[in-house]
């Protein structure tokens, strides 16, 4: 395939589609089929070849796709965007008559995805260049990707087996990894309610939901709905494939913060099995209240934590270190009334030596709000007073 | 009466269908924009013989006009940052000095849309130069410095504006070892981070030691972490017997007198005793909504003449 002549390649195409064969003609448009490598299929404008070959919008698509080959070979993203939207644009035409039918779904999955692809490095050439939005040529990519996804998600006439809504979810997963990308997290919410009232929402491939509550997971947290995030991450987590440990990795980037924001610190066997051992001084500060040790640790694997976009979420953790250490303050002083003094004392100890009486006040009037402490305080005795039982209750 | 050239401005004309683009003989260039936006800055707003709402009104119709000129325009780099770093101040001067007004005199949501909408505006046109600075680095360029200080002012701003909303803060926390140095940035960071992590003492207790603009600039979230606040403390401090005295409320949220702290107090549903507001879960209201207050310690920092501390440009470090 790597050498093949334009006749037989356009002989292919034309048996499949023919054939309605899906996957075969998916292959036949995808930047990842070793066709695209052959030179003599890398054309400037191979329009009139293929008006001979195809009935209209199929000759323009192809033309396109043939074009785009040559774009890429000569490393021009910026037009092998260009090109790849007038393919997408092209089988939204074609998608969009085919009544009853879903055989063309390989195609879409192939189309848009190198229609993205191309986007992400189009922008990439352009900010080298200097001028021009980053991001600009993604979106655009968007709004293809959303053109398919009407298609499939108002198909209500055909029978399941023939429905497009089988698309649906391939497209709303690089609509995500688009809006995680641009940083418009709210575009998300109505995807996730198209998938969430679909009856097919529990029969997609284990693949395609892995991906799913991923990124459905990492929104949940943002949304700071850790429970639901816990519970989308962990998903995603037990049935990422095993071999797959860059993705699990990544699932775990999420997953850790979530987990010990709930009190559940990860084993230092597992951070160093998936080379994760920026969190391991974060998980010791945290669960032995040692508020110096999370600074630092927060501070050495800043860089680290923001390009995640989880440095936020971290931050938050200094609650919970703020609530093991009390409550180690409140063993050692075996009583229920607590002088407030006594915290300040700690905290003082531990680095944090800005903060006065009134923000220890502050601190507890939160844990007691989020019922972390069960207890009151009294502000002209200087004190907190614990319950006699269960006074912290566990985080889960 | 004859109108006098050297005081007139130009009005702000909104863009229509049907209407011809403005002629190129219309528009103001970059340098007649600054000296625009300066004659309005110190000439018309430190009036004192009117109302100020008529002023409000008269420069915040003429600031959109040189906006609307900058943009037609396309006005990049030091000029347009020039421009809009005054007329950001004035937004927030003005949204501090308005807030007590009714909203037929001032709407906030405008007034915040038009800042916000400059804000980021001018953070891009920073981004670009900061680009700029990198790649002419070593060719020892004078002045960076000072407009380092410049832009972190603006950064601080811009977090205290976006108070403890994850992308203003997530900007600033890329940005901190660039202004690591200028400590109203740091603060303004620290101030951003702490009521993410819903420690209004500390923000509250920060605030008091910001410069002007940035008061002002925080001055409007102040209900909002009173109520936040006044929330916690109801379920924390709630008793029978227990008191929390005024004067300690009324210093914890920077308020003028015991007259106003009692007045909050008793809005969100807390009775007074003798020594002070008897905190209680049952009785708060969280629908109640402070009224504005002008803050006395900000007036005590504005220190008038105003046109002098708010815009003279201020340096920190």
């Amino acid at each position: 395939m790597a050498n093949v002549s334009l006749n037989g390649y356009l002989q292919n195409l034309e048996t499949a589609l023919e054939n309605k064969d899906g996957m075969f003609a998916g292959d036949l448009l995808s930047f990842s089929h070793p066709h695209v490598a052959s030179p003599r299929l890398q054309l400037e404008s191979p329009e009139q070849q293929c008006e001979q070959w195809f009935p209209q919008p199929w000759d323009e698509l192809i033309a396109a796709h043939l074009r785009c080959c040559w774009a890429v070979a000569n490393h021009d993203f910026v037009e092998a965007h260009s090109c790849q939207s007038i393919v997408v644009g092209a089988f939204i035409k074609i998608f969009q008559s085919q009544k009853d039918e879903n055989w063309a779904l390989p195609i879409m999955f192939a189309v848009t995805l190198d229609s993205r692809l191309f986007a992400i490095r189009a922008d990439l050439q352009i900010s080298k260049r200097g001028r021009g939005q980053t991001g600009d040529k993604l979106e655009k990519a968007a709004e293809l990707l959303m053109g398919c996804f009407r298609i499939c998600a108002s198909d209500n006439r055909a029978q399941p087996d023939d429905s497009k809504k089988w698309g649906m979810l391939n497209l709303v997963n690089q609509l995500f990894k688009i809006y995680f990308k641009i940083n418009k997290l709210h575009l998300c919410k109505p995807l996730i309610r198209a998938i969430d009232s679909l009856p097919i929402k529990e029969s997609f491939s284990i693949a395609q939901m892995v991906t799913y509550k991923y990124y459905v997971g990492r929104k949940a947290m943002f949304d700071s709905d850790f429970k639901g995030a816990e519970e989308y991450l962990t998903f995603a987590f037990e049935h990422c494939h095993r071999a797959a440990q860059q993705n699990k990795r990544l699932i775990l980037i999420y997953l850790l913060p979530v987990k010990m924001l709930l009190g559940q610190m990860p084993k230092q066997s597992l951070l160093r099995k998936y080379d994760l051992l920026q969190f391991a001084d974060v998980a010791t500060a945290v669960s032995s209240g040692n508020l110096r040790l999370l600074n630092d640790a927060m501070e050495k694997s800043h860089a680290f934590f923001i390009k995640c976009g989880i440095y936020l979420i971290l931050e938050k953790l200094k609650i919970i270190t703020y609530r093991n250490l009390f409550k180690k303050v409140s063993l050692i002083l075996k009583t229920h009334q607590l002088p407030i003094k006594d915290f300040t004392v700690a905290l003082h100890m531990l680095g944090e030596t800005d903060i006065d009486e009134d923000e220890v006040e502050c601190i507890l009037a939160n844990l007691i709000y989020e019922n972390k402490i069960k207890g009151y305080l009294s502000h002209q005795h200087h004190k907190l007073v614990i319950s006699k039982q269960n006074a912290f209750p566990p985080l889960t | 009466p004859k109108a006098d050239p050297q005081r007139m401005v130009k009005e702000y004309q909104r863009p229509a269908a049907g209407k011809s683009d403005p002629r190129p003989s219309d528009l103001r260039p970059p340098g007649v924009l600054l000296s625009t936006v300066n004659y309005l800055i110190d000439e018309i707003v430190p009036k004192t013989d009117c109302n100020w709402s008529v002023v409000y009104e008269f420069v915040f119709d003429r600031m959109r006009a040189v906006r609307q000129d900058m943009v037609i325009q396309r006005i990049e780099g030091l000029p347009a940052i020039d421009i809009l770093q005054k007329i950001i101040r004035f937004y927030f001067f003005a949204h501090y000095k308005m807030c007590t007004e009714p909203t037929n005199k001032f709407d906030p949501q405008i007034n915040d849309t038009h800042l916000q909408e400059c804000l980021k505006r001018l953070l891009v046109l920073y981004s670009d130069e900061e680009k700029k600075e990198e790649e002419e680095r070593g060719e020892g360029n004078e002045g960076g410095g000072r407009r380092r200080e410049q832009n972190s002012e603006f950064y601080a701003l811009f977090l205290l504006h976006n108070l403890g909303h994850s992308d203003a803060l997530l900007l600033g926390l890329q940005k901190k070892d660039r202004y690591r140095c200028c400590q109203i940035f740091i603060q303004c960071l620290t101030i951003s981070l702490a009521w993410w992590q819903g420690n209004y003492a500390r923000v509250l207790r920060l605030s008091k030691s910001l410069p002007a603009l940035h008061c002002c600039a925080i001055h409007h979230h102040f209900n909002s972490i009173i109520s936040a606040a006044l929330l916690r403390m109801s379920c924390a401090f709630n008793s029978k017997t227990l008191c929390f005295p005024l004067k300690d409320v009324c210093s914890l949220f920077n308020l003028n007198n015991e007259h106003d702290t009692r007045e909050i107090c008793q809005n969100f549903g807390f009775s007074i005793g003798p020594k002070g507001v008897l905190f209680s879960k049952a009785c708060f209201k969280s629908d109640y909504q402070v009224r504005f207050l002008l803050s006395l310690f900000i007036i005590v920092i504005l220190n008038y003449p105003i046109s002098d501390s708010l815009f003279a440009l201020r340096f920190c470090g």
